[in-house]
């Protein structure tokens, strides 16, 4: 699965969870906070992007991802050691 | 029931005019305070739930009990004591998250925390004396949902559809 991929899934997600972000231009380095995603709103792109995408990051090391980019990268790590 | 799934949706409808209880108790499946504060952070009285009679992490359902004592509803009304209607819905929340699959080890757990009340329903009075609480989840990535019911002579009192963080092991 490609970085891109995945970008397109958190994407999708937040388009569909966060009020107001439908066909707004999304890049890695905003955070979900900047486009007005509230903590519990955070947490549901997270989980449901994670289902999607078969991947699982644990809580405690999520929390440190500060914007869309390191999301990504914890993504992109815990797929790689999924493969 | 708000922003669920359909076999969540089912499971309340259901949940409203059948028992959740099992035909028979699993044998061992008791579960102590001690036992139960390893899995969630609520200490003594905010936790709802005075034992867990029947834990069964096939079915993902668990049936706990809980003694209401008359005076601790004193004023939850005068002349008519009633346990409130969400302390049912968080004691509901408390047994779905006892269902979860967890280790034991206090330390190494991020305990589940209540996120949201999908729907609830009150059909009867829950009276001093015992409750049992029946609390089945459902998976949804990093959250939990749970269906459950308070019970009382094995009549549906209450019923519940709630949602939280799932706890984890670091």
């Amino acid at each position: 699965m490609t970085r891109e991929e995945m970008f397109t899934a958190v994407k999708g997600h937040i388009q569909r969870i966060v009020e107001g972000t439908a066909g707004k231009t999304i890049t890695e380095d905003m955070s979900m906070t900047d486009l007005g995603a509230d903590s519990l709103e955070i947490v549901e792109v997270v989980s449901r992007s994670m289902k999607e995408l078969r991947i699982r990051v644990p809580r405690t090391e999520l929390s440190s991802a500060k914007n869309l980019k390191e999301l990504l990268d914890l993504f992109e790590r815990a797929s790689a050691a999924a493969s | 029931v708000i922003d669920a799934t359909p076999e969540v949706e089912r499971a309340f409808k259901d949940a409203r005019h059948q028992p959740l209880l099992p035909a028979r108790l699993t044998p061992g499946s008791g579960w102590g305070r001690d036992r139960m504060e390893s899995v969630l952070p609520q200490r003594g009285s905010y936790l709802l739930l005075d034992a867990v009679i029947h834990r069964d992490e096939r079915a993902r359902l668990v049936v706990a009990t809980r003694h209401i004592a008359a005076e601790t509803l004193d004023g939850h009304f005068p002349g008519t004591p009633l346990w409130p209607g969400v302390q049912q819905v968080e004691a509901i929340a408390q047994a779905g998250a006892l269902g979860l699959p967890a280790d034991g080890s206090d330390a190494e757990t991020e305990r589940p925390m209540l996120t949201g009340i999908l729907g609830a329903v009150f059909l009867r009075g829950v009276r001093p004396g015992t409750v049992t609480i029946a609390s089945r989840w459902f998976d949804d990535g990093l959250f939990f949902i749970a269906v459950g019911q308070c019970l009382q002579a094995d009549r549906i009192c209450s019923v519940a559809a709630v949602k939280g963080l799932r706890g984890e092991v670091r």
